[in-house]
């Protein structure tokens, strides 16, 4: 469960605020929208989950344990809870499909067994198996993508967090990627996303957060994209 | 740390040095180089130091007693210079002795013109003294000159004055160059790692979305620099190992005698740890100096 309570965020070298006084709960297993227009604070909210960043006041609760108040050893631990895939992939060019997804599991210190079993496994759940041996550029954004989910899930993660996703793909591969989400998600790990993407909002009718300067507006389960203007 | 982990580490850590394969190669050559500087006044100081020590031992005191003291007198005289601070040794030469000396060494051949010399004895009674610490002659000399029927007290004070300045200035200069090429090493390898860090700055970034501890990530980095320093002694060994053996070599062509400089093989094994404990120190220490702003991610 992920709880922020009256979490304001500024940034040092920023004139604005970045989240102010933004309280809500995520239950374990939810699949959560941020929606919000650019600069509104989605990424920002992920970064304080992942302690990438820290609150200037307030608080945020990882089942039951504080983040903000974490001491920077701790960090890699908490980020163990959890996988992030990005807008932009954040594959390692240098490396074949497999050995990115094993890159993940050497990290965390995994024996060469477990990552025998668990790098194909992972690997079909994207289905992306049968690519294992490529490098990056050799795949189209799909199925880059799909790498850093498999990269992402490898270490059984509670959480799922995507910042924009979708972003560089087209509304196909995106719709398919989302797919695997829904699956992921079926599975049991909670999916926290920030997206721009309303056809993806509107069609999968999960619970959306919107978010406005830095201001919850709102917060509905089953709820659409909706942007800007409110009602 | 595990060993499949520490070898995974290993790993990384000698891909990236053949991934800059150039700048790893120009700082092992800069290291090298410094190294080498240092071996050669590493070895200058341990000659210094061994010629100090030859040196020393050829500088005794002389000390002559007045020409009619009595033979009870000369063995107090002898008792005395044992209690003056500082010596270490003493060694009495009659003046049979002498006179004997220098009929059978000094007037080899020209043994005539001493003769008659056995009946009146135009010699002294004399002490040759060691010092334990020469540095301190010129005290101890003066001492000696307050004991009653001494003549005089005579020492090499001036050859030993100029080893011993010889050798403290090589001695400080030795340190001071050190430092300077430690310093100058460790900024050479820690750019170097720096350049592979900023190189893999997206690597980094994703280590620790993924959960990679600091210590995880430093690894290879600080093993990058240990490989390259360790290679970079093994390097300036062997060279310095052959320069100092074709610098013998040539010595002992020459046929000069005055002093002997330290063999090689007693000075190899102690110039080898010298090599490999400042190059790793040198890899090790640059590396871990340029990560330390760039784990915060
Ligand atoms: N590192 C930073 N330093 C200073 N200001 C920042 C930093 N990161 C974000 N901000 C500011 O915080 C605010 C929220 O940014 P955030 O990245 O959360 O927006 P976003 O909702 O993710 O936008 P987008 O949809 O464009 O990704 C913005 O005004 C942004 O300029
Ligand atoms: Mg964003």
């Amino acid at each position: 469960m992920i709880e922020f309570v009256n979490v304001t965020k500024q940034f040092e070298d920023a004139g604005n605020i970045a989240l102010e006084n933004a309280s809500f709960k995520i239950e374990n297993g939810e699949f959560v929208f941020l929606v919000g227009s650019s600069g509104a604070g989605k990424t920002t909210i992920t970064k304080l989950i992942m302690r990438e960043t820290n609150v200037s006041e307030g608080q945020v609760f990882l089942d039951g344990i504080d983040v903000t108040a974490l001491p920077d050893k701790e960090i890699p631990f908490l980020r163990r809870k959890m996988g992030v895939v990005f807008q932009d992939f954040r594959l390692l060019e240098d490396r074949t499909v497999y050995e990115n997804v094993e890159f993940a599991m050497r990290v965390v210190g995994a024996s060469r067994r477990e990552i025998r079993k668990r790098v194909p496994e992972v690997l079909s759940e994207v289905g992306l198996n049968y690519k294992a041996k490529m490098y990056p550029r050799q795949l189209s954004g799909g199925e880059q993508q799909r790498v850093a989910l498999a990269r992402a899930l490898a270490n059984h993660p509670l959480i799922l967090i995507a910042d924009e996703p979708t972003g560089n793909l087209n509304p196909k591969t995106a719709m398919e990627i989302m797919d695997i989400f829904e699956e992921i998600n079926r599975m049991g790990t909670t999916i926290i996303m920030a997206t721009h993407a309303k056809d993806i909002v509107d069609v999968m009718k999960k619970r959306v957060i919107e978010i406005q300067d830095g201001h919850l507006v709102r917060d509905e389960v089953g709820g659409e994209y909706l942007e800007a203007v409110q009602v | 740390m595990k060993l499949s982990k520490f070898k995974y580490s290993f790993s990384e850590a000698k891909k990236n040095v053949t991934r800059n394969g150039l700048m790893s190669i120009a700082s092992l050559f800069t290291i090298a180089c410094c190294l080498i500087i240092l071996g050669v006044f590493a070895i200058l100081s341990v000659n210094v130091n061994s010629i100090t020590e030859q040196v020393k031992d050829q500088c005794e005191i002389q000390l002559y007693i007045n020409t009619d003291t009595s033979e009870e007198r000369v063995t107090q005289i002898g008792q005395e210079i044992e209690k003056t601070e500082n010596v270490k040794q003493v060694t009495l030469f009659t003046k049979e002795q002498t006179l004997e000396y220098a009929i059978n060494d000094m007037f080899e051949g020209n043994e005539t013109m001493l003769e008659g010399f056995e009946e009146d004895n135009p010699f002294s009674d004399s002490y040759k003294i060691v010092l334990n610490d020469i540095e301190k002659t010129k005290e101890t000399v003066e001492s000696l000159e307050k004991i009653a029927d001494v003549e005089k007290v005579v020492n090499k004070q001036d050859v030993v004055n100029v080893v011993l300045s010889i050798s403290g200035a090589v001695k400080k200069f030795s340190i001071v160059i050190m430092i300077i090429l430690l310093i100058v090493a460790i900024v050479i390898i820690s750019n170097t790692v720096k350049l592979t860090v900023f190189n893999r700055k997206k690597e980094i970034n994703i280590m620790k979305y993924i959960g990679a501890t600091d210590r995880f990530i430093r690894v290879p980095f600080v093993l990058e620099g240990f490989i390259i320093g360790f290679l970079g002694a093994v390097a300036a060994f062997l060279v310095v190992f052959w320069g100092y053996f074709a610098l013998l070599k040539y010595i002992a062509g020459l046929n000069f005698d005055l002093f002997e400089l330290v063999g090689i093989w007693d000075i190899a094994p102690f110039i080898a740890i010298l090599f490999v404990v400042f190059g790793s120190l040198i890899g090790v220490v640059g590396s871990a100096i340029s990560m330390r702003k760039y784990l915060h991610v």
